[in-house]
């Protein structure tokens, strides 16, 4: 009788065993995933819901914005190559030079672009002689009147013996923007936190 | 051994509802997810846009503080009186050194007071006085000077 027992018991285990793997594993699982599906499909509408919120007030900053970026680019263009921009830098210092009447000789030298975490530089000096009043027009335009971002480095205005003249050099850099990844900003942001504590 | 088989295939088919069930809701999910996505698409762009203004604006206004406002700060001493003579200005970032002759010791410190009033310059003092050589067309009070000072933005 005990043995009939087991045996039923051991029949029925192997059976129900047997019938998971048939019948329902495979529709479980897929439940499973459709579940998963679900609860990923829920979070995107949840975040975008949230995102929509904000969706007019972008739309309304659409066109000051375009006129912001389109700003910034000007100003800070972007980087477009090692051999880039030395000409056009050059014909904009003699440009400036020639706005303020500056005679030649006009002295300009320019060194390679270098890199830094979120910018491209390229120094370059300038040695230009005229009135007081016309070289520092002509450094103001070259500077901070430019229309696209320079960093004067340092400036040294001399008279010029025997003449109602200065000699002006500067040392300045001109800047290109230079796109970087998010993740390389933190590295960056860390280094400055530490050096301000 | 029956009994089991036919449990088996009621819990199949409760289990292919619930799946049923279960995309059909994905589904309707899906299609009220599709515009949020295009106009969320629409708006990745402006935020795009408006992270590389950011980033540039950022970096704009670090370097612009680093520039030396010297062309500013030289039209500034240009407004100096006719009894300072300047024979050499060198500003290196926001330091700035002015050398020069004054026609006398009162008005070396009279320059150093506008020097201090002006808008790019700021903290100025003297470095160096000392008398001129004999044969300055100041005369005989002229005073070769130094002035140190700091520029601003």
């Amino acid at each position: 009788m005990l043995k009939l027992l087991v045996q039923a018991a051991i029949a029925a285990a192997a059976t129900g065993i047997a019938s998971y793997f048939l019948f329902i594993r495979e529709p479980l699982e897929r439940l499973e995933q459709a579940r998963e599906a679900h609860a990923r499909l829920q979070r995107e509408y949840r975040a975008l819901y949230a995102y929509r919120v904000n969706f007019d007030a972008f739309r309304a900053q659409i066109p000051a914005m375009k006129d912001l970026r389109k700003a910034a680019q000007t100003i800070l263009p972007d980087f477009d190559g090692l051999g880039a921009g030395r000409q056009d830098l050059e014909d904009s210092v003699r440009a400036a030079a020639k706005e303020k009447q500056l005679k030649p000789p006009i002295e300009f030298s320019a060194a390679d672009w270098s890199s830094k975490e979120f910018y491209y530089y390229r120094p370059f000096t300038v040695r230009v002689s005229g009135e007081f009043i016309k070289v520092t027009e002509f450094l103001q335009l070259v500077s901070t009147g430019s229309p696209q971002l320079r960093v004067l480095k340092s400036a040294s205005v001399r008279p010029v013996e025997g003449r109602d003249e200065v000699t002006l050099s500067l040392d300045a850099l001109a800047i290109r923007h230079r796109d970087y990844e998010p993740a390389a900003v933190e590295p960056v942001k860390n280094r400055r936190r530490s050096r301000t504590q | 051994m029956i009994a089991t088989l036919v449990a088996a295939g009621i819990v199949r088919q409760f289990i292919h509802h619930r799946v049923d069930a279960q995309q059909a809701e994905n589904t309707a999910l899906e299609s009220a997810l599709s515009p949020l996505r295009r106009e969320t698409r629409e708006v990745d762009g402006l935020v795009k846009g408006l992270r590389d203004f950011l980033e540039r604006n950022q970096i704009i206004k670090v370097l612009a503080e680093e520039s030396s406002p010297a062309a500013e700060a030289l039209a500034e001493l240009s407004r100096l009186p006719g009894d300072i003579l300047l024979t050499h200005v060198q500003a290196d970032g926001l330091q700035i050194v002015v050398e020069g002759i004054a026609r006398n010791d009162a008005a070396a410190k009279r320059m150093v007071e506008q020097l201090g009033a002006m808008k790019f310059i700021t903290h100025p003092r003297i470095a160096s006085t000392q008398a001129a050589p004999g044969g300055d067309p100041f005369g005989s009070q002229a005073q070769v000077f130094k002035v140190q000072a700091e520029l601003r933005h």
